[in-house]
């Protein structure tokens, strides 16, 4: 079975030719995405964002 | 006076007491029947089983909150129901028996005249030969002390990468008739993250196998999300994460077996397959908690309130029809028995009509494929909805019963993939309805505009967040009825 392989503490080998040679073919983020994933400005909006949709949902649960 | 009692005292069940004890009066009682002295705030098991949080951040001891509360608790496990009393005493009641050390097997009937069932499941591990930590081959992280005893043969096995082995890591589910994906699924992510943080990632590999037709069904028939001008299917949500990570996956899989390292399982085409593992953490499957009724006489009529998967039978459509034919509308709404409408059940306790993931069997005649799932926010929404209608029947309101189908609720979870407070992240996602209503949206059975996912950091905060709000609510500190559930 294969697997990605990292260098030590570094986050696994990320390419598509290595998610496709699986057979699973499976879509990767960008270095765009992963970066937004993780920055802080952003991450705070969307922490409000997120929240509101949560509690949209609760609320609809209720009603 | 009327005597309020709840069987279990998790999510569901803790939640309807607390709700109950709110609303009735002091002239009434409330009773909570837990076979366990504590309650387990059961979705932070997986950091306890990772090694980033102690057992006792996720468990408190239930005595001193309920007697605070003044809700009266036995610790005890439910042995028999008998809603019809007896020959000379028609009050219902349940036989309860001790689980306490200085009375343990005591029992005691206990007089009710409302009872609700929130026994939860039972860990079925016995299902796969060799699954579960009770004399088994492989972990578990359902209970706070089964994740304990992960975290410490985590331990063991980056010892042995630090030494330079290679490790391998089986982590999914344990039986073709699994539900919880999405806690194994957390399990999994999370355990990627801590080895890279340990910094042994490339000496692990990690392979995730479930009994799901494809990755990302949860037990509920996956999901679709609106990303980038389309509407996607979870399954391209979940191998993405998992690619992105190095994560191998089998799926369509059932264990057959789990050996001292080594695993047996059989796929939906009826392949034979078996993979050699370092560390398996292998969901079980649940089935109801082994709970009998009786009769006025004395006759078992344990088949008129409970299916034979032993999941209590409340207010939904049984009839059996083909998986094609189900509505929402099957689901149920308010949660009575339909044998006795004193009885209620809540959280996993009840049966679930059908399944939500297409069922299917493999080429050897066996089932293959996720039950649904009825834990965290839906259980606790249900528990309260329950309280409500005990509450208004007891206090002589003529209106309709309270109800809260999961056909038109929705659910939030929060999928911890990494514990970082600047480099985790987790998937946040929202679906409404959580059972598919495909007479109201015909294309994916739920409203695309409210279901929603990311991954990000923000989604690991929301997580602690919270942690720290349902355990603020559980302990019923104040203003904690002001937590939404």
């Amino acid at each position: 079975m294969e697997v990605s392989t990292q260098s030590e503490g570094k986050p696994p080998a990320r390419d598509v030719w290595k998610a496709s040679q699986s057979g699973k073919f499976a879509t990767l983020p960008t270095g765009w995405t992963r970066f937004c994933r993780i920055f802080l400005p952003y991450q705070i909006w969307r922490f409000a964002m997120i929240n509101l949709k949560m509690l949209r949902i609760i609320w609809k649960g209720h009603h | 006076m009327a005597r309020v009692v709840i069987l279990g005292a998790g999510v569901s069940g803790h939640t309807a007491a607390s709700f109950a004890r709110r609303w009735l009066g002091p002239e009434h009682s409330v009773t909570v029947v837990s076979p366990k002295p504590t309650y387990n705030w059961i979705p932070s098991n997986i950091w306890v089983g990772i090694g980033l949080m102690p057992e006792r951040k996720v468990v408190f001891d239930l005595a001193p909150i309920y007697a605070k509360a003044g809700i009266e608790f036995h610790q005890a496990a439910a042995v028999s129901i008998h809603p019809e009393g007896r020959a000379e005493d028609r009050s219902p009641f349940v036989t309860i028996e001790s689980t306490e050390a200085a009375t343990k097997g005591k029992t005691q009937d206990l007089r009710y005249d409302y009872l609700i069932n929130a026994t939860g499941p039972k860990l079925k591990f016995e299902a796969t030969p060799g699954l579960g930590p009770h004399g088994g081959h492989s972990l578990s992280v359902c209970t706070e002390s089964h994740a304990t005893e992960a975290a410490k043969a985590l331990d063991v096995c980056t010892e042995r990468m630090r030494r330079g082995e290679r490790q391998r890591f089986l982590i999914g589910t344990g039986h073709g008739s699994c539900t919880c994906q999405g806690a194994a699924f957390e399990y999994a992510v999370n355990l990627e993250f801590e080895l890279r943080k340990r910094k042994v990632r490339d000496k692990a590999e990690i392979v995730w196998i479930s009994n799901e037709y494809e990755l990302g069904d949860f037990g509920m028939g996956g999901l679709h999300l609106k990303r980038g001008g389309y509407v996607t299917p979870s399954k391209i949500f979940t191998e993405s994460l998992f690619a992105e990570r190095g994560l191998e996956w089998i799926t369509r899989a059932h264990v057959q077996e789990v050996q001292p390292g080594r695993a047996f399982y059989e796929t939906l085409d009826g392949g034979q397959h078996q993979i050699d593992f370092d560390f398996a953490m292998l969901l079980p499957p649940f089935s109801g908690v082994p709970l009998k009724a009786f009769d006025r006489a004395g006759e078992d009529i344990s088949d008129r309130l409970f299916a034979k998967n032993g999941f209590m039978k409340v207010d939904a459509d049984y009839s059996g029809k083909p998986f094609e034919k189900w509505k929402a509308s099957d689901w149920p709404r308010t949660y009575q028995s339909p044998a006795f409408d004193n009885v209620y059940a809540v959280g996993i306790a009840f049966a679930p009509p059908h399944a939500i993931s297409q069922p299917r069997t493999s080429a050897r005649g066996t089932s293959i494929s996720p039950t649904p799932p009825r834990t965290g926010q839906p259980s606790a929404m249900i528990g309260k909805v329950v309280a409500g209608t005990i509450v208004d029947r007891i206090q002589g309101k003529s209106v309709a019963p309270r109800a809260a189908s999961m056909a038109e609720m929705g659910a939030a979870c929060v999928a911890s993939a990494g514990a970082n407070p600047f480099t985790g992240t987790a998937a946040s996602m929202v679906v409404y309805p959580i059972v598919p209503d495909f007479e109201r949206f015909p294309q994916t059975g739920r409203d695309t505009n409210l279901t929603y996912g990311e991954i990000g950091l923000a989604g690991h905060w929301i997580k602690i967040l919270l942690h720290h709000m349902f355990l603020h609510k559980a302990k019923l500190r104040p203003g904690w009825q002001l937590v939404p559930e």
